[in-house]
């Protein structure tokens, strides 16, 4: 293993190319495009081991790539915002065919206006289409989950959206612990080549069927998902064994010294933000509030267990849920899962939002200005968020 | 464990002069010197010619902040005269660095800079023509930015900081790394008054 600086779709481009992938077709979109130039540009190398397809569109990106899986390749795309929307449609197909794709999306607002920041609207609004979802906090993290994910989506026949915030870490180079070649390799076998395409005995597949087919599709997928945090987590302890670091499913942080079971205020945070409330959090520890991080790693399945175990503590007073994207109408998304969650579990403090959406930067001042302001309750629009937009 | 030795520099170019390519070299720099670097652009769509920033940060600790900078130790200019001041000296911090491309005699501009901030400037056109920089008819001074930073941040000595170069230029890499090194040895702390008539 070496060091490296990388950035984030430099790194998701060599974790691809680790990975052995067969078949990577993806449309350039902004923040993502580096990615894309840096496997085409392996590709031309003769330095890639699969084949890399251009097309001219985000829509056909994935229906190429439901193809190749189709035919047994372990295949690969990437986007962000109004390209993942596009795919949308298609995205259902590929998670009701079980069809084992990896996917990237660099987080990037949806318009309209056109905007670049990193809101994660684009990735949360596709939460329903049955993909598994990882959010990010480093460069180091996103070649580690790319890896991971081929082995879970050929494990389970879900496919999977590894997602990270634009610019933020697409953009953002730092140090990589770059894995060999034969480490990936002990993880992750040669691609099973599952085909559901033979010439020798033609079918039609997917055909249309009616409801008694359709609700048991629907039952094994939900069944199917709610076993996936407890295969991650044995595939977690075998990752580590070969790469040395272990991503839990929610991470939890206090400063040095201080133990999660002291801890009285949660902040919960996802993707790069989280490393920011990090490095904030000593300067909170003179205020008196005991306070911890929570960060969301798998969004899909939400690990509701291991959400409860950690919050539904009767020494927890406050959750604060930061939340980069917005509902219109209803508040965060994270706000509204979490909330859900806890609802009936013995939690029995306080939630508050800090709504970040459109891509209010966190930074620690904001942070503590947002954190300053939950005593004095939030907007008077009735819905009690407190927004970033307002503290800058 | 938190980020004590934290530095964030705020670097201002146009599209195509390489501020990115400068903190992303800095941060091998700074990589290579023991720290954990972040080099990131400015986020949005970069058009050749426009005003840019890109941004470096680093520290003895992994833990810092992520998110872009407003605040920083160190503000670098490409191009002073392109730019209003107050453009690039917004939020140095009272005792930050200021380095600038400029003769040290240039630039007539009023800086309202505090007393306590150092003012560098390095002559980095001359330099890079000097050096064989020069491709369409203007000067590429990336490399003399660069070696002028890492000194005037005392990133690294210089052997580490030439050897954290090596093979990293994507072109000419004779003449960057020549440039690179006059930019290090030829910056200069420069008086105010001289400069900011």
């Amino acid at each position: 293993m070496k060091s490296k600086l990388l950035n984030g779709n430099e790194a998701a481009a060599l974790a691809v190319k680790l990975a052995r992938a067969q078949v990577v077709c993806a449309y350039p979109i902004t923040p993502q495009t580096s990615l894309v130039e840096s496997i085409a540009g392996m590709c031309a190398r003769g330095d890639f081991p699969g084949e890399f397809v251009n097309v001219e569109s985000e829509y056909s990106a994935l229906a190429y790539t439901i193809g190749a899986s189709y035919a047994g390749a372990r295949a690969f795309t990437a986007t962000s915002s109004q390209g993942l929307a596009y795919m949308h449609e298609l995205l259902h197909w590929a998670a009701g065919a079980r069809l084992p794709i990896v996917m990237v999306n660099a987080s990037r607002a949806l318009g309209a206006p056109w905007s670049l920041e990193p809101d994660q609207l684009d990735s949360l609004a596709q939460r329903d289409t049955g993909w598994l979802q990882f959010y990010c906090a480093d460069v180091q993290e996103i070649l580690d989950t790319i890896i991971f994910s081929f082995r879970l989506v050929e494990e389970t026949g879900i496919p999977c959206m590894v997602v990270y915030d634009g610019f933020v870490l697409s953009h953002t180079h730092e140090v990589v612990e770059l894995p060999g070649q034969e480490q990936a390799d002990a993880f992750l076998p040669a691609p099973p080549g599952r085909t559901a395409l033979r010439t020798d005995r033609p079918q039609n597949i997917q055909a249309v069927t009616d409801y008694r087919y359709v609700s048991r599709v629907l039952q094994r997928r939900h069944r199917d998902m709610l076993k996936v945090p407890a295969l991650i987590q044995s595939l977690a302890q075998e990752y580590a064994d070969i790469f040395g670091r272990n991503y839990p499913l929610v991470e939890t942080y206090r400063w040095e010294g201080a133990k999660w079971e002291e801890t009285e205020a949660v902040i919960v945070a996802v993707g790069s933000a989280a490393q920011t409330v990090k490095s904030a959090l000593p300067s909170f520890s003179g205020q008196g509030d005991k306070m911890g991080l929570l960060r969301i790693r798998l969004f899909r399945p939400l690990p509701k267990k291991e959400i409860i175990s950690l919050l539904a503590q009767p020494r927890i007073k406050k959750v604060v849920i930061i939340d980069r994207d917005l509902s219109a109408g209803t508040g965060g998304i994270f706000a509204q899962e979490l909330r859900a969650v806890l609802q009936g579990s013995p939690f029995q403090g306080d939630i508050y939002e800090l709504n970040l959406a459109g891509g209010v930067d966190l930074t620690p001042n904001l942070l503590h200005r947002g954190l300053a302001a939950l005593d004095r309750g939030g907007d008077d629009d009735g819905s009690g968020i407190i927004w970033g937009v307002d503290l800058q | 464990m938190s980020a004590e030795d934290l530095v964030e520099v705020r670097v201002h170019g146009r599209g195509g002069q390489g501020a990115v390519l400068a903190v992303t070299l800095a941060a091998e720099v700074a990589f290579r010197n023991g720290y954990y670097p972040q080099a990131f652009p400015f986020f949005g769509a970069e058009r050749r010619g426009a005003p840019v920033a890109a941004f470096l940060r680093y520290s003895s600790s992994p833990l810092m902040p992520r998110c872009r900078i407003s605040e920083p130790d160190c503000v670098v200019v490409f191009d002073p005269l392109s730019l209003p001041a107050e453009t690039f000296l917004a939020g140095l911090k009272e005792n930050g660095l200021l380095l600038l491309n400029s003769t040290g005699e240039n630039l007539t501009a009023e800086l309202k800079t505090s007393p306590e901030n150092k003012v560098y400037a390095v002559d980095a056109a001359h330099i890079a023509a000097g050096c064989g920089l020069i491709f369409s008819g203007e000067p590429l001074i990336s490399s003399v930015m660069l070696g002028a930073l890492v000194r005037v941040l005392q990133l690294a000595p210089q052997e580490i900081f030439s050897k954290a170069l090596l093979g990293k230029f994507p072109r000419y890499e004779g003449e960057n790394l020549a440039g690179a090194e006059r930019g290090f040895l030829e910056v200069k702390e420069v008086l105010k008054d001289a400069i900011f008539r």
